[in-house]
């Protein structure tokens, strides 16, 4: 039977929705671009992931090594210990609780400005459940950032209006926070050997395809990272990377484990009883990695380049502070 | 899915209901409707599910011996030589326990989620002893998760087989009309209260969705997202802050927590109806108002006369009448009427429906000292404010006071809202003690100290909240102000700007008024305003980073 003509009252209706939804997204799209933040401090208005969107304020293209994933992720790594160590520019934009759509959404948007040559992805975040209401919260709000820095209107100020997205002030740290107390684990059945393997939902393995792709496209390495924690790593999680890791065709390191074990003293290594790893850690974690991937891979020594004087000056400033923390 | 706010709700229950709704042929409607009432129920409770299923069994097999037992009476005063005396007196009897049986069974199901724990707790301190004494264990039980709404749907299912009782509406053999009845998907969580014979044919009737009802009603629904998410979910951040401990806070921060929670509480919970009013809007069905602007109103009585109608109806219609019209409190009042008056009389005999009243009134909100202080508190006002009012009468005619003049109707307003702020914070007081804790500080200790050094933007709302929460409370008295100006117009009802919670600008009494709602009554300018709240919503919204979900707080009840 053949579709009947629509009425002109229904036309008149369907035109009236589409010209009312097309308006409001122009508005929200452009209070978007008004109340994301331009800033990457907290002083300057409530911005989720202020360490992590310091990389927008890096010069264009002049961080080779990029790293991702959930809280594990800043309190592992301290790229200013890559930086004196081997003139490696690196930084992590990791987030707390980070979920695999935000990675992906934050990979894209670091690769609008960097062209990194590894990816470092962080294991942990690869068993935060991601749902259908995961996914549709991670696109409305990249569609429409108003949703989630919408709070902002508190505190904007004249330059939110001229100024570029997280344009202004970069992470002293790039990316890493500092945690000097000590809380010791119970290690007692940390990585205990078996032969079963966790699983990951089909939604957190598909963003994972996609990851991996986004970095093949960008010919870019990409590499599964285990940071060493007693609290969120086992064997199971492990043998379920490697697994991942071998039929996605990317490398898979895990600190916690094997030859590539990192040395950490879980008496003194975690700030929180071995869910995440204090200063001391980090810094026996980011050594052991940087031994393995400079074993692996080509990362450039910017050592002495004008182009990187500011990376000096941050690690004076980390220096600092890290003298400061171990003082007290 | 907690709120019906959610993205859950909004954006796939609300819409796919709708669209299976009208797909479908009229007949087959209800289903549609059943099946996503069921859903939502059971994407909240689970298998508490069957409570609600035994819940409209139970009334349905009720209503059919009821009707059985109608029948059977009429054709027995029919018959010839009957003694119509005792046909009556015999049926009656056996009517009147069913209707309990069947009411006993739905209060039970209630009792046992909600009241077991407290009643245990009260009875400990002299049954422990005695059972202990007596060779017997005696265990505290363990508090469990009641069904979504048992409060709202239990009384739905009382008041069915009340009705069928007293004749007022026929006993319904169609089990799925009642279950839609019983369930309908807006209605779960809030309420509102409603009767049989309200919504139940409507419900079932099937009409389709119409662009009238469709514009009105999500008009209606955007407003009360507006109320919940600008504000209450807003004031949120400093109630929870100061009610948590208050112990740590002057009289003066009390009393603003007090007016917030107030404030929080009508936004929450008019909104969720604003909900619920404008999705049964969209399916044609109108659903009973449960607040008419309360906060206009110039006494206590008047107050409960307009939040939470359906409640004060029911308890009304259920318990003061019945109560009051009863052999004992009868003799009681001509007793009063003796020895205190024509006047007095009968208001201090009302006191016996009254404690009846309200003491249900405060334990159906919860099984807690602060909800028995709640309804003592407010059966004392209403009370006392019965015998106050001839007294007050008497003062004004000879201090020459004028009761219509804008002074003396100020200071109503004034006193019945403190009233309604007492009340409000026994309410959400931790506990009895609690409760009598913070009006003690509240009285005894109270100082603008904490406003003046600014201790009050540190409580979780900081300026820019509080001027929020301010213009939108500016805007809701707007439009309350414009409500009740036009308040008893008749035609209002039958406008799209009725639906949508307006009233007509026929009988507007103001030039101002008039033109107000007459702008208001322009389609397009609705139109407009409905964009620009939802990206007021989006904006100054209590949603994301800094902010918890608030589950909508009448739920809990």
């Amino acid at each position: 039977m053949p579709l009947s003509k629509p009425s002109p009252e229904l036309r008149h209706i369907a035109l009236r929705l589409a010209v009312t939804a097309a308006a409001l997204v122009i508005a929200l799209a452009g209070i978007s671009r008004i109340v994301l933040p331009k800033h990457n401090q907290d002083a300057h208005g409530p911005n989720n992931y202020e360490a992590a969107h310091g990389i927008f304020a890096e010069p264009e293209n002049s961080v080779d090594l990029l790293f991702l994933g959930d809280s594990e992720t800043y309190c592992a790594i301290t790229p200013l210990e890559l930086w004196r160590d081997h003139g490696i520019a690196s930084y992590i934009s990791a987030t707390g609780a980070q979920r695999l759509p935000l990675t992906l959404s934050m990979l894209n948007r670091v690769l609008g400005c960097q062209r990194p040559k590894i990816v470092v992805l962080e294991t942990n975040c690869l068993f935060r459940a991601v749902t259908p209401g995961t996914v549709a919260r991670q696109t409305a709000n990249d569609a429409l950032p108003v949703l989630e820095y919408h709070n902002r209107w508190k505190t904007l100020r004249p330059d939110d209006l001229t100024a570029a997205p997280f344009s202004i002030g970069t992470d002293d740290f790039k990316g890493y926070r500092l945690k000097t107390g000590v809380s010791a684990a119970d290690d007692s059945s940390y990585m205990t050997p078996t032969m079963d393997s966790e699983s990951i939902r089909s939604l957190n393995r598909w963003y994972l395809e996609q990851i991996a792709d986004v970095c093949r496209s960008h010919d870019i390495k990409l590499v599964l990272v285990s940071t060493p924690s007693t609290v969120n790593w086992n064997m199971k999680r492990h043998n379920c990377v490697q697994q991942l890791a071998g039929e996605l065709d990317v490398d898979y390191i895990d600190l916690n484990t094997g030859k590539n074990r990192a040395q950490i003293d879980w008496s003194t290594d975690t700030f929180d009883g071995g869910d995440h790893l204090n200063l001391q850690g980090a810094q026996k974690a980011t050594a052991k990695l940087v031994e393995i991937l400079r074993n692996s891979y080509q990362l450039p020594d910017h050592s002495g380049e004008s182009a990187y004087r500011s990376w000096d000056e941050a690690y004076a400033r980390y220096e600092r502070v890290v003298n400061e923390g171990a003082a007290s | 899915m907690t709120s019906y706010f959610s993205l859950t709700m909004l954006g796939l229950i609300l819409p796919g209901t709708a669209v299976a709704y009208q797909v479908m042929p009229r007949r087959a409607r209800w289903a549609v409707l059943l099946a996503a009432s069921y859903v939502t129920f059971w994407a909240i409770s689970g298998k508490l599910l069957a409570f609600l299923l035994a819940s409209t069994v139970t009334i349905w097999l009720c209503g059919l011996a009821l009707d059985r037992e109608i029948k059977q009476r009429g054709e027995a005063l029919r018959a010839p030589g009957a003694n119509r005396k005792a046909v009556k007196q015999s049926y009656a009897r056996r009517m009147r326990l069913i209707m309990a049986a069947g009411a006993a069974v739905n209060l039970g199901m209630l009792f046992a989620f909600k009241y077991v724990v407290f009643a245990h707790r009260l009875l400990a301190p002299l049954a422990a002893p005695l059972l202990t004494h007596l060779g017997i264990g005696w265990a505290a039980p363990a508090a469990i998760a009641a069904p979504i709404g048992i409060s709202f749907y239990t009384l739905q299912a009382v008041s069915y087989l009340v009705d069928v009782y007293r004749q007022s509406v026929t006993a319904d053999r169609n089990l799925c009309r009642l279950a839609l009845f019983m369930a309908f998907f807006p209605q779960i969580m809030e309420g509102p209260i409603c009767r049989y014979g309200q919504t139940a044919q409507a419900l079932w009737a099937g009409h389709g969705i119409t662009w009238e009802n469709l514009v009105s009603g999500s008009q209606r629904i955007l407003w009360g997202a507006a109320k919940k998410l600008i504000v209450a979910d807003r004031v949120n951040l400093l109630v929870k802050t100061v009610f948590a401990s208050y112990e740590s806070y002057d009289g003066g921060i009390i009393a603003l927590a007090a007016v917030l929670y107030t404030i929080q509480l009508y936004c929450d919970f008019s909104g969720t109806m604003d909900f619920v009013v404008g999705t049964g809007r969209i399916f044609g069905v109108r659903l009973p108002e449960n607040f008419r602007q309360p906060f206009f109103s110039r006494t206590a009585s008047e107050f409960w006369q307009r939040w939470h109608i359906t409640l004060g109806t029911w308890f009304r219609d259920y318990v003061f009448y019945p109560v009051s019209l009863s052999k004992p409190v009868k003799r009681l009042t001509t007793s009063a009427r003796h020895l205190l008056g024509n006047r007095m009389g009968p208001v201090a005999a009302s006191g016996v429906a009254l404690l009846a009243v309200w003491l249900g009134n405060g334990l159906w909100h919860g099984a807690g000292g602060q909800y028995v202080l709640f309804g003592l508190f407010w059966f004392a006002v209403i009370w006392l404010g019965g015998f106050a009012e001839p007294i007050a009468q008497s003062i004004c005619e000879r201090l020459g006071i004028d009761r219509s003049a804008l002074p003396y109707r100020a200071f109503q307003h004034a006193r019945t809202l403190a009233i309604v702020f007492c009340g409000e914070l026994i309410f959400r007081a931790d506990g009895g003690w609690a409760a009598l804790g913070m009006l003690r500080r509240l009285f005894g200790q109270f100082s603008l100290a904490s406003f003046a050094d600014g201790t009050v933007l540190k409580l979780g709302m900081d300026g820019a909240d509080f001027a929020c929460v301010g213009i939108a409370i500016a805007v809701l008295f707007v439009v309350g102000l414009l409500r009740e100006r036009a308040q008893h117009d008749p035609a209002a009802s039958a406008t799209p700007a009725g639906h949508a919670g307006m009233p007509a600008a026929a009988t507007a009494n103001t030039a101002a008024t008039r033109f107000a709602l007459a702008w208001w009554q322009n389609f397009n300018v609705r139109w407009v305003l409905g964009c620009a709240l939802i990206l007021a919503i989006v904006v100054f919204g209590a949603y994301g980073t800094g902010y918890v979900p608030v589950d909508p707080m009448y739920a809990s009840f």
